[in-house]
C-alpha cells in the first residue's frame, strides 16, 4: 500500500507489528466480553490482571515499532515515519479532546478502547502515505 | 541544500533505482534528496561522494555559499 519495493527487514517488521496488533485487538475483545458476562465474580487482583492483558500485547507492538526505528537503515525513510508517528499523535490527542467535549456536554457513550489505537493507526498510515506519495 | 545528484546520475547513465540500489536505500530516499526535499547525514553523504568519486562540495553546496 505505502512501498511496494519494501525490504525484507521493512517486511518483516510489518508482518510482527501487524501480528502484535491482531493479538491486541484479539484480546481487547476478549477482556471486554469477559467484563461483560462476568464482571461480578471478578475481583481484585485477578480483576486488575485481566483488565492489564490488552495493554501487554499493545507495549509489544511500541517495543517493535522503536525496534524498527532503531534499525531501520534508510534515514529518509526513518525520518518519514517517526513524523508519521508523531502525527499520528497529534491526531489521536485532538480526537480524544473533542470526542471527551462530546461525552461531556452531549452525553455519547464512551468509545471502545481500541479506538483510539485506531485512531492513531489511520492517522499514523495515512501521514506515512501522504509524505511517500510526495516523492514517489 | 542544493545537489548535483540527477546531473552526476545522467552522467552514469542510472536510473534512481540503480542509485538507491548502490547507496543501499528507498528509490524514494534518493528521488527526495535529489529533489532537495532531504539533506542526507554525513555518512550517506560520503558515501555518494565515494560513489560518484567526487568530493561532498562538489556534490553538495549550501545556499549561502551560491549566494556568495
Amino acid at each position: 500500500m505505502l512501498n511496494t519495493n519494501l525490504s525484507r527487514f521493512q517486511r518483516r517488521s510489518l508482518a510482527l507489528f501487524s501480528a502484535s496488533l491482531l493479538i491486541t485487538a484479539l484480546i481487547t475483545m476478549f477482556v471486554h466480553d469477559y467484563f461483560r458476562h462476568q464482571h461480578h465474580s471478578t475481583t481484585g487482583l485477578l480483576a486488575w490482571f485481566i483488565a492489564l492483558l490488552p495493554s501487554l500485547p499493545f507495549l509489544g507492538t511500541i517495543l517493535l515499532a522503536l525496534r524498527y526505528i532503531r534499525r531501520e537503515r534508510d534515514e529518509f525513510i526513518r525520518a518519514q515515519v517517526l513524523l508519521a508517528l508523531l502525527q499520528g499523535s497529534f491526531i489521536t490527542l485532538a480526537f480524544t479532546v473533542v470526542y471527551a467535549f462530546f461525552q461531556n456536554y452531549l452525553n455519547i457513550p464512551s468509545a471502545p478502547a481500541m479506538t483510539y489505537v485506531d485512531v492513531f493507526l489511520i492517522a499514523s498510515m495515512f501521514a506515512l502515505s501522504i509524505h511517500l506519495r510526495s516523492v514517489r | 541544500m542544493k545537489n548535483r545528484l540527477r546531473i552526476l546520475r545522467a552522467e552514469r547513465n542510472w536510473s534512481q533505482a540503480d542509485l538507491a540500489q548502490k547507496l543501499e536505500v528507498s528509490r524514494q530516499s534518493v528521488n527526495a534528496i535529489e529533489t532537495g526535499k532531504f539533506d542526507p547525514s554525513l555518512p550517506l553523504a560520503f558515501k555518494l561522494a565515494r560513489l560518484f568519486d567526487s568530493p561532498i562540495e562538489s556534490i553538495f553546496s549550501d545556499e549561502e555559499s551560491i549566494a556568495s
